[in-house]
C-alpha cells in the first residue's frame, strides 16, 4: 500500500462542471419553511450557531419555487443528461417542512402538471420531526415519499427534542409513527428511515436498539455538528456533545460493535485509507479500462451542485443545508434565477488555492473528506483541523490498520462494501 | 520466535493442486511452482481474506525441500517475505489484492436498493461500429465479421434515417468511437453526413471500406479529411494499394492499411510492401479459415512468452477478472438493424429499442460476451494463467473454443 500516494492535484475548476452537475441534479432541497414546532436545543438554526441567518416565520414563495424549477426544467431539456436514467428526488427541508403543506402539494402539483424531462423521474423526500405525521400520512403515501422521521431514541434520549413550552415532544412523535406504520405497513417498510442525534442523554446501541425494537429498523446515529458554534456556546455545546467515538471503543458495548461493525467509525475511516490507498478499489467497470488516473482536487469538498441544489426560504442557492449562508452560489427571487456558472466556479478555485496553503504540506491529503466549507477562517488564513503532519499521519494510518489487524475478519467485508 | 511468509500486496496468487503461480504487479513478473500438499495448504491459508496473506510457518515444514525451495523463490522473487515475530499477538500482515469495484457490487445489490441506482448503463456505451452496406464477399469471407471488423456478408443497406433514430433514443453522451464499415465505396451515399453527425460531437469515427481505386473513392475523398476521421482501408490487390498510395498522399487524411493474413506466405507479403512503402501504421489482422488452423496454431496462438511479455499492472488483472476489455462497451450493428454486444452471438435486439436497454440486457445476460472473462470459460477456468491471459477473442468466440494457446496446464 502506497501511504504516501501523490496524486497530481488541479486548483481550477471549470464553468462545465457546476452546469453538468445541475444538468445531472440529483436532489431539489427546498427549505420549506423557517417555522418550526419545536425547539430543539442542539438545532443547526439555533441558539449555538453562527452558520445561519434564519428568521422565524417564513415561508418559502411558491413563485421563487416555480422560478427554480422552471430554470431547471429548461435545463433539462436543452441538455442530455449523462445518465441512462437520473432519478432527481425533490426534497422538502424546514424548520418543520409540514408546517407549510400548501406549498408542499403546490410545487409538487406544479411538477406533475410539467412534461418530465427524458431519462428523468422525480421522488418526493421529507425530513420531518413527526409531530404533524397524523395530520398528513395519507398526503404522504400518496406521493409516495422518502421520509426521514427525526427520533433521538427512547423518551430520555429524546428529551433534547422539546416543543414551545419545553415539553418533550417524545409521545407524539412515537404515536404518530406508530401509527403511520400500523395504517401503511408496506410504505412504512419500503420508504421509511430514522434518524437520531446523539447527545449526552442517549447512547449510539441503546438508541439503535430502542428504535429497531419498537420499528423494525435501525436509525442512523449522527452526532451534534461540530462546526459553526459560536465562541460564546462552546459550554453549552460540550455539555451536550457526546462523542460516538467513545460508546464505539467503551468495552461495555462489545457485543454491539461486533454486530454494527460495518458502520463503526473506525470501520468507515479503514474503509476510505484502503480505498483510497490500497489500488485495490474502482469506481465503475470502464475505470478498470482507463489510461489515466482521475483528476484530483484537494480536500473532499464536493462539487457544486454534485450533491445538491438546496434552496433557502429566503432564496439563497446553497450545495448543501449544512453550510454557511454566506457561501451562496446564487438566488433566487420572484423576478428569476441568478446562477453565474463562471463565477461559481472562480469562487471554487480560490477556495481550492486558499486551502491548498495547507493542503501542499499535509500528508493526509490522500484520504482527506474534509469538506472545505467547514474549514474555518477559509477565505483569509485558513485552519483545518483534518491537518495532518508526517508523524500524526502515519499514526492515524497504523492506528486503523492495527484496527484490521485486531479484526481480521472485516477484510473481506471491506472489500465487498460501498458507502 | 515464530516466522511467519507475508506475501506482498502486489501478488496475486492461483493455484490448484497440482501447480500454482505468484504474479507481482509491480515487477510484472511471474512465477510458477508445483503444488505439493503442504504447499497446497499454505496456499489454501494465503487465500483466507481473514489471514490478511500473513501464515505461520511450522519450522517441521522446512524439511520437505519443495516446500522449503518455494519458501526461498517467494523471499528471492520478492513476492512476499519471511518476518520472525516474538510476540505472535503482533504478527506481521499485509492486504491482498481484493478488487473493490463499485459497480460490481451495487449490481449484486440492486435488488435490494429500494429508491435509488447509482449504475450508470448510459457510461458502458463507449463504442458503436455501422454495418453500412454488406454483399458482394467471395464465399470465403461470408463470416470474417464474426472475426474482425469486417464488411457483412449480405446484401443489404443500413439507412440514415433509422442510424438517426436509434441516436435520438438512446444516450450517446459517453460515446467516444464510432466504426463504420462499407462493403463498397459509393454504395453509401449519406457517408458525408454520418461522418458529419458523430465528428461535430467530438467523436472519433474510423471508417473501413475495401481499398479499391475507382471513380466512387476518389468523389468521396474530400470528407475523408475531417478531423477525428481515420480511414481504414482492406488491402485488395497491390495494383489497388499502389494507385491509392500515390493519390492519398497528398492530401490530410489519417489513415491505416489493414491486410488480412492467413498464411505465412500473406504474412510475408504484407511485410515486404510494409517495408517497400515505408508504412508507420498498418493492420495486420490473421483471419480464420477452413483451412489454416494449423497457421493459427504456429503463429497466433498466445503462448507463456507473450504473457511473460505482458507487463500487466495490478487494474489490468483486476479487469481481466471482471470484464472482457476486447468487447465492453461496444455494441454492433448489422444492416438488418440487429443490434449485438458479439456478432458471434444472438442479437440484444433491435435499433428500434433504446441502446441502455440493450445494454442492460448485455450485462445482465450470464452469456455476456462483454462480461466473459476467462474465470468463465472451460478450460481457461482451471489454468493458473487465466487472469493474465488476454481476455477471450472473437476468434474464439467463432470458433467455441477458449484455448488458443500454446500453455499445458498439469490439470
Amino acid at each position: 500500500m502506497d501511504l504516501y500516494k501523490s496524486y497530481k492535484y488541479v486548483l481550477n475548476l471549470s464553468d462545465t462542471v457546476p452546469y453538468k452537475a445541475l444538468v445531472n441534479l440529483r436532489q431539489l432541497v427546498f427549505e420549506v419553511t423557517s417555522n418550526c414546532n419545536l425547539r430543539c436545543k442542539y438545532c443547526g438554526y439555533g441558539e449555538l450557531y453562527n452558520t445561519r441567518r434564519f428568521s422565524k416565520g417564513e415561508n418559502m414563495s411558491f413563485i421563487i419555487a416555480k422560478n427554480i424549477i422552471d430554470y431547471l426544467f429548461n435545463l433539462w431539456n436543452n441538455n442530455e443528461v449523462d445518465y441512462d436514467h437520473r432519478q432527481t428526488f425533490i426534497g422538502f427541508y424546514g424548520g418543520e417542512p409540514l408546517l407549510n403543506i400548501p406549498f408542499i402539494k403546490k410545487v409538487i402539483g406544479y411538477i406533475e402538471s410539467l412534461p418530465v424531462p427524458k431519462r428523468r423521474s422525480f421522488t418526493y423526500a421529507m425530513t420531518t420531526n413527526g409531530i404533524l405525521l397524523n395530520r398528513y400520512m395519507d398526503y404522504l403515501v400518496e406521493k409516495k415519499f422518502v421520509l426521514l422521521i427525526s427520533l433521538d431514541g427512547d423518551k430520555y434520549a429524546h428529551s433534547y427534542r422539546i416543543d414551545s413550552r419545553g415539553n418533550n415532544s417524545f409521545d407524539k412523535v412515537f404515536v404518530n409513527t406508530k401509527q403511520l406504520q400500523k395504517k401503511y405497513p408496506d410504505f412504512f417498510a419500503t420508504n421509511v428511515s430514522f434518524n437520531a442525534v446523539l447527545t449526552d442523554r442517549g447512547d449510539t446501541f441503546n438508541i439503535k436498539n430502542f428504535i429497531y425494537e419498537n420499528f423494525g429498523k435501525y436509525p442512523t446515529v449522527s452526532e451534534i455538528n461540530e462546526s459553526g458554534v459560536l465562541e460564546k456556546q462552546k459550554d453549552k455545546f460540550n455539555e451536550i456533545f457526546h462523542s460516538s467515538d467513545t460508546d464505539w471503543t467503551n468495552p461495555k458495548n462489545k457485543e454491539y460493535t461486533g454486530k454494527f461493525i460495518e458502520i463503526s467509525p473506525q470501520f468507515r475511516s479503514l474503509y476510505n485509507i484502503l480505498m483510497s490507498l490500497s489500488g485495490n478499489s474502482f469506481r465503475s467497470y470502464n475505470s478498470l479500462m482507463a489510461k489515466e488516473g482521475a483528476t484530483v482536487y484537494p480536500t473532499g469538498t464536493c462539487f457544486p451542485f454534485d450533491r445538491k441544489l438546496f434552496l433557502t426560504v429566503g432564496g439563497d442557492i446553497l450545495p448543501c443545508e449544512r453550510i454557511n449562508q454566506k457561501f451562496s452560489l446564487g438566488k433566487v427571487t420572484e423576478q428569476g434565477v441568478n446562477i453565474d456558472f463562471k463565477a461559481i466556479a472562480k469562487k471554487y478555485s480560490l477556495y481550492y488555492r486558499k486551502i491548498w496553503s495547507l493542503c501542499k504540506t499535509c500528508y493526509a491529503k490522500p484520504v482527506c473528506s474534509q469538506c472545505f466549507f467547514y474549514v474555518d477562517n477559509l477565505e483569509t488564513k485558513p485552519v483545518c483541523l483534518g491537518y495532518k503532519n508526517k508523524e500524526e499521519y502515519d499514526m492515524y494510518i497504523h492506528s486503523r490498520l492495527n484496527y484490521l489487524a485486531e479484526n481480521p475478519d472485516i477484510y473481506l467485508k471491506l472489500m465487498r462494501e460501498t458507502f | 520466535m515464530k516466522d511467519f511468509i507475508v506475501l506482498f500486496p502486489e501478488t496475486f496468487l492461483w493455484f490448484n493442486e497440482s501447480e500454482g503461480l505468484f504474479y507481482n504487479s509491480n515487477a510484472k513478473k511471474f512465477f510458477t511452482f508445483s503444488c505439493n500438499e503442504l504447499i497446497h495448504n499454505y496456499c489454501l491459508l494465503f487465500n483466507d481474506p481473514a489471514n490478511l496473506y500473513s501464515v505461520a510457518i511450522d519450522h517441521s515444514d522446512k524439511q520437505d525441500a519443495l516446500f522449503s525451495s518455494w519458501l526461498d523463490s517467494i523471499v528471492k522473487y520478492k513476492i512476499g517475505a519471511i518476518y520472525s515475530i516474538e510476540n505472535e499477538e503482533k504478527k506481521p500482515f499485509s492486504l491482498p489484492p481484493i478488487l473493490n469495484l463499485r459497480d460490481e457490487i451495487e449490481e449484486a445489490q440492486l435488488d435490494k436498493n429500494k429508491y435509488y441506482s447509482s449504475i450508470n448503463i448510459a457510461e458502458f456505451l463507449n463504442e458503436m461500429s455501422f454495418f453500412l452496406s454488406g454483399g458482394g464477399l467471395p464465399d470465403e469471407e461470408r463470416e470474417y465479421y464474426k472475426q474482425i471488423i469486417y464488411p457483412y456478408s449480405e446484401e443489404s443497406f443500413l439507412e440514415l434515417g433509422v442510424i438517426h433514430s436509434f441516436l435520438e433514443k438512446s444516450n450517446t453522451t459517453h460515446l467516444r468511437q464510432v466504426n463504420l464499415i462499407c462493403s463498397d465505396q459509393l454504395i453509401y451515399p449519406n457517408i458525408r453526413d454520418l461522418i458529419g453527425l458523430f465528428v461535430t460531437h467530438g467523436i472519433y469515427v474510423t471508417c473501413y471500406m475495401p481499398g479499391r481505386y475507382t471513380d466512387a473513392f476518389l468523389q468521396i475523398i474530400d470528407i475523408l479529411q475531417s478531423t477525428n476521421f481515420t480511414l481504414k482501408l482492406y488491402f485488395i490487390t497491390i495494383g489497388d494499394f499502389t494507385k491509392i498510395q500515390d493519390y492519398i498522399k497528398d492530401y490530410s487524411i489519417q489513415y491505416n492499411w489493414v491486410f488480412l493474413i492467413k498464411n505465412e506466405n500473406d504474412f510475408l507479403l504484407c511485410e515486404k510492401i510494409i517495408k517497400d512503402h515505408n508504412l508507420t501504421k498498418s493492420d495486420i489482422l490473421p483471419v480464420l479459415t477452413s483451412r489454416n488452423f494449423d497457421f493459427f496454431e504456429e503463429n497466433i496462438f498466445i503462448s507463456r512468452d507473450n504473457i511473460e511479455n505482458l507487463s500487466l499492472t495490478k487494474q489490468n488483472v483486476f479487469c481481466n477478472q471482471s470484464i472482457n476489455s476486447n468487447y465492453w462497451g461496444h455494441l454492433f450493428i448489422l444492416p438488418d438493424g440487429n443490434v449485438y454486444g458479439n456478432l458471434n452471438k444472438k442479437p440484444l435486439g433491435s435499433m428500434r429499442e433504446d441502446a441502455m436497454e440493450l445494454i442492460k440486457r448485455e450485462i445482465n445476460d450470464p452469456e455476456s460476451s462483454w462480461k466473459c472473462t476467462r474465470e468463465k470459460v472451460t478450460p481457461c477456468k482451471d489454468c493458473i494463467f487465466r487472469n493474465l491471459c488476454p481476455p477471450p477473442s472473437n476468434y474464439e468466440f467463432y470458433l467455441n473454443r477458449f484455448n488458443l494457446c500454446t500453455i499445458k496446464c498439469m490439470t
